[in-house]
């Protein structure tokens, strides 16, 4: 076969694959359990198909193809002649005609040595079987009305090289260009929409690329006449015209690149018939959003992850139809294809009306397969469970069936949306239905980026992946870099991110500015204790000082880029960020094969070249490790249930064993006092303070700890805010202040003066309470008060202090149980945290001013300052800072009166 | 048959590279270096839209790298697209624009095809797997490049 041969047999096939294609949902149109109504010009639309197929068969002398085809064809005639009524059967095996047809096209030199025995035997029974039986007032489906090419909105195809050596062909816009027998009919056709040729996918890439280049070379162009315009008399309207051009030239090229998802979305018609009919079930697929554009990348990327999507709704998300009906539900389920725009993205739901997942069913799975411990799941909320089947070895089915069930299924599929720069979610009521949303971005060869700047190096950056920017400022304390075993991480929205610096990575030198000289020198810190973790290493302190200096030089302050990798978050750190800016992506050439941190180059609006960042390179190239359940980020809401938000503490040492820890919240100030300035008067100790004798307590004389065999010639008083009592406590030494979360347990410790006890670096950790180690304040009008509050901590320790008070607490963790609470009532005065991260206090209290209008109502908050302003006119009495008992009081003595 | 080659110099080696494989030369050269990159490549250049790698033949070649280098000039290979049909015997470099980094742009001489000698085998100082063949000039050797180890990724 020469060269002009294979052509004409690709073309053969491209054109038969397409025809067949578009024949199949007549096909299915034709069956009479379909609940579409037949076409009358359906029936002649596959004829024709089928026909010209054995036609062009014949020419090239393919036999299988050919007596297939004819066999299909006999058939077909009798269904347009009336003398037949096509039945299921009949369809199913015309279908799977179809399929072998299908099969011999894409593999056309080897189309001879396929066996289509079984094809043929089951299209000829029908052909031999005794016919009649006709009703006569059955009307003739015959007649050729005028036949009207196929509309399809314009779309673009793109078909797999068939033949090798041959580059894929791409149509652009979709009815099939004429056949020799149709010319007459196109002709006539005057619906016909939009004129269409065959361009090889080669010419419309390098059209793309040229049209890139356009794009750069107008700007630099611009760039460099700007400022000379003046003195070029004339070339202003012409640059303009030139660039209006070129920018039009872009977006035109840019379409060619897109088609429409209607083609993918055409295909599941056969795969829900198929499998329905295989399970036993009758859904229904309702496509809508057929014309939205992707690009065709995407588009080819999306099929394997939809298919999975669509058969696992098939399988495990209808249930069958016994169950459908005792259920009241309609016997024909429902699933929905929908593609439409959305804030730049396009978004794809996946809608079934089945049976909805089983949140407590997702939970005990998770357990029994040992993925998460009960504690753990038990602290989602019902949405956070059902993201649970995206975890890998989570798989719902109770049997494996070769539909799906495999175990592998939603944490592939959510591999392969990211990687397409997409994401996924998944919604479901019990009972209902479940709903699954991708969203994807529009196209992959124009990517928005960030420009960025590392030791005077420009990188760009996808936005894609790139969830947050955070400014790393100097000196301050809140969001800085930590180390916990060597490894730098940032504390960011209630999670631990690994941080990577980006000069070090890439192996660049890193530098800082000389607050002095302003010069960039070598930068030869090793570790930096921005904050302190425990004991300060006193070996640091020296250079740690060095560095606080340093590090007030205003250019030193970087930005952390809070990026996503599929299911993995990490921050990145560099110098600056310039601009955001569309790049066209270009790939690497050989020599840079082995740079794994970069995904392609580009050259910048300006003509710079800059590497094109690639996060997952990243994470490969400095062996960064999630773990699944943190990635997924169940082990932050687990965390964050448990602990809530980190609470500020000062930790005491009482000269023994035993680490105590005091909420900041209730100390007004420390005072280092000298042993001598302590007085003892009778049993008591006092100092000496501000010219009154100040009480003073130790920790031994209340708590059930030792007393500390020593006593140093300095000692501490911690003087506590007004309304926390009016004694000193003296201790032997103040460890360090610490801000973390905390797991408060009430059980394993308690006693006079103690919250509780909690774990804090493998040391217990014993929280007192400073009130109760002091003389009590008279008690107010016992009051019922609601609390709900996220941080437990916060919880036990308001409680204790509204108990103190004298009133009676009922406190909530869970937004769930308010309502219960609430219509249960009897409750004088409700305080509502609204600072924890995620806790959704404002909604909380507008709930709470739905249910009790009257209520007292008051805000926690972690400053009494940071009142949020949002909350103003939600008919709330005040703010109160968390543990600010002399506000606690005040406030409340004002509902009692 | 008479061949035409353009001489370049690398410190004190006088190189060869037939014209017919030449697209152009640069003698103001604005690259950007690539974190990672091999020390081969010196870095990348935007040649009117097209993104070219430039190779320091020096590192290449195991030149001494202490020596100061002298900003030289880049000679812009044609890619297998540009090569002319027919441009029989010609290496071919593949389909990446590679520039290549000389110190001093030479001139350009006619040779003749029996001029050219083949390497001799103990010529390893200068890396001998560089080396095509020699040609005895008057003054010099040129010796001609083998582009394919140079351009081995």
């Amino acid at each position: 076969m020469n060269e002009e041969d294979l052509e004409l047999l690709n073309e053969f096939v491209i054109a038969s694959l397409e025809q067949i294609e578009q024949s199949e949902p007549d096909l299915m149109a034709l069956d009479p359990r379909a609940e579409v109504e037949p076409e009358p010009e359906g029936v002649n639309r596959i004829f024709r198909a089928v026909h010209s197929v054995k036609g062009a068969a014949g020419f090239f002398g393919l036999k299988n193809i050919g007596a297939l085809s004819h066999t299909m064809e006999n058939l077909l005639s009798l269904f347009r002649e009336g003398a037949l009524r096509p039945s299921g059967e009949m369809i199913d095996a015309l279908l799977s005609g179809v399929d072998r047809l299908r099969g011999m096209l894409e593999s056309i030199t080897h189309s001879d040595e396929q066996d289509i025995s079984a094809d043929m035997r089951r299209l000829k029974a029908f052909l031999d079987a005794p016919r009649g039986a006709l009703p006569a007032e059955d009307p003739p489906v015959v007649e050729v009305a005028p036949p009207i090419a196929e509309h399809k909105p314009a779309e673009v195809k793109v078909k797999p090289p068939t033949i090798e050596d041959k580059p894929p062909e791409v149509e652009v816009n979709a009815p099939p260009a004429p056949r020799a027998e149709e010319v007459g009919e196109a002709q006539k056709g005057a619906r016909q929409k939009d004129e269409t040729v065959r361009v090889k996918t080669s010419v419309l890439n390098a059209l793309m690329e040229m049209a890139g280049e356009l794009v750069l070379g107008r700007n630099r162009l611009v760039r460099m006449l700007e400022g000379h315009l003046d003195e070029l008399e004339g070339v202003a309207p012409i640059l303009q015209q030139v660039s209006a051009i070129t920018t039009e030239i872009q977006e035109q090229v840019m379409r060619t690149r897109v088609q429409p998802i209607g083609g993918l979305f055409a295909r599941f018609q056969r795969v829900v018939r198929d499998i329905s009919h295989k399970l036993n079930k009758e859904v229904r697929l309702l496509t809508l959003g057929e014309d939205v554009e992707l690009d065709r990348t995407i588009i080819e990327g999306l099929s394997d992850p939809l298919t999975h999507l669509v058969r696992n709704s098939l399988d495990h998300g209808f249930e069958p139809m016994n169950q459908r009906e005792a259920a009241g539900k309609p016997r024909v389920g429902t699933l929905r294809l929908e593609a439409y725009h959305e804030a730049g993205m396009v978004n794809i739901d996946i809608k079934d009306d089945g049976r909805g997942l089983d949140v407590a069913m997702l939970r005990e799975r998770a357990v029994l397969r040992d993925l998460m411990s009960l504690e753990a799941v038990s602290a989602l909320s019902d949405r956070e469970a059902m993201q649970l089947i995206f975890l890998p070895g989570f798989s719902t089915a109770e049997a494996v069936t070769d539909i799906s069930g495999r175990g592998v299924g939603m944490d592939v599929v959510r591999t392969n949306i990211t990687k397409l720069g997409g994401s996924i979610e998944l919604s479901s009521v019990y009972g209902q239905g479940t709903t699954i949303s991708l969203k994807l971005p529009l196209t992959l060869a124009i990517v928005t980026s960030l420009v960025i700047e590392v030791e005077g190096q420009r990188f760009a950056l996808p936005q894609v992946g790139l969830e947050e920017v955070v400014r790393l400022k100097p000196g301050e304390n809140r969001g800085q870099i930590e180390r916990v075993r060597g490894a730098e991480v940032i504390r960011h929205r209630g999670r631990l991110l690994p941080v990577v610096r980006l000069a070090d990575v890439l192996g660049l030198a890193r530098t800082y500015l000389d607050p002095q000289t302003g010069e960039a020198r070598p930068d030869r810190r090793q570790r930096i204790f921005d904050r302190r973790s425990g004991p300060a290493p006193s070996p640091e302190i020296e250079e740690r000082r060095e560095g606080q200096e340093r590090r007030h030089a205003r250019k030193n302050i970087k930005r952390l880029l809070v990026l996503r990798v599929g299911r993995d978050r990490f921050g990145l750190v560099v110098d600056r960020i310039l601009a955001s800016e569309e790049i066209v992506v270009k790939p690497l050439s050989r020599f840079l094969k082995d740079a794994v941190c970069f995904s392609g180059n580009t050259i910048l609006g300006d003509g710079t070249i800059s590497m094109i960042i690639d996060p997952l390179g990243i994470v490969q190239a400095t062996g960064l490790k999630f773990s699944d359940a943190a990635s997924l980020g169940l082990e932050e809401t687990v965390k964050r249930n448990l602990y809530g938000d980190p609470v500020p503490l000062l930790m005491l040492d009482n000269g023994t064993d035993e680490v105590f820890a005091l909420p900041i919240a209730q100390i007004a100030r420390i005072e280092k006092v000298k042993r001598s300035d302590i007085e003892q008067i009778g049993r008591r100790l006092y100092l000496r303070y501000q010219g009154e004798p100040l009480p003073l307590t130790q920790l031994h004389d209340h708590l059930p700890a030792a007393a500390p065999s020593t006593t140093p010639s300095e000692l501490h008083v911690i003087i506590p805010k007004p309304g926390e009592g009016d004694t000193g406590l003296l201790v032997p030494r103040v460890i360090d202040t610490i801000e973390a979360p905390i797991r408060i347990d009430t059980e394993a410790i308690s006693g006079r003066g103690l919250l509780g006890s909690a774990v804090f670096n493998d040391q217990i950790v014993l929280l007192v309470d400073i009130h109760e180690l002091g003389a009590r304040p008279p008690r107010a009008k016992a009051l019922k008060i609601l609390l709900v509050e996220g941080t437990p901590f916060y919880r036990v320790a308001l409680t204790r202090c509204l108990e103190q008070l004298g009133h009676r607490v009922e406190a909530l963790q869970a937004p769930r149980d308010i309502e219960g609470a609430l219509a249960s009532g009897g409750f004088d005065a409700a305080l509502c945290d609204v600072s924890t991260a995620d806790f959704h206090g404002e909604a909380l209290v507008e709930l709470i001013r739905a249910t009790a209008p009257k209520l007292p109502l008051f805000a926690s908050t972690l400053t009494a300052r940071g009142a949020p302003a949002r909350l103003e006119g939600k008919g709330l009495r005040g703010n109160i800072g968390k543990l600010d008992r002399a506000s606690l009081r005040a406030a409340l003595a004002g509902v009692s009166a | 048959m008479t061949r035409q080659f353009a001489t370049f110099k690398l410190d004190e080696t006088l190189w060869g590279i037939d014209i017919l494989q030449i697209r152009e030369i640069i003698i103001q050269l604005e690259s950007y270096p690539v974190p990672q990159a091999p020390p081969h490549v010196h870095g990348l250049m935007n040649l009117r839209g097209q993104i070219v790698t430039i190779i320091d033949l020096r590192q290449r070649l195991r030149y001494n790298a202490e020596a100061e280098a002298k900003a030289g000039c880049c000679v812009i290979l044609k890619t297998d697209g540009e090569l002319v049909k027919g441009a029989l015997g010609l290496e071919r470099i593949g389909a990446d624009a590679v520039g290549l980094l000389f110190s001093e742009i030479g001139e350009v001489l006619a040779i003749e095809e029996e001029q050219i000698e083949p390497a001799p085998a103990h010529a390893t100082a200068v890396g001998g797997e560089f080396i095509q063949g020699v040609v005895a000039l008057e003054e010099t050797l040129m010796l001609i490049m083998k582009l394919a180890p140079v351009l081995d990724a």
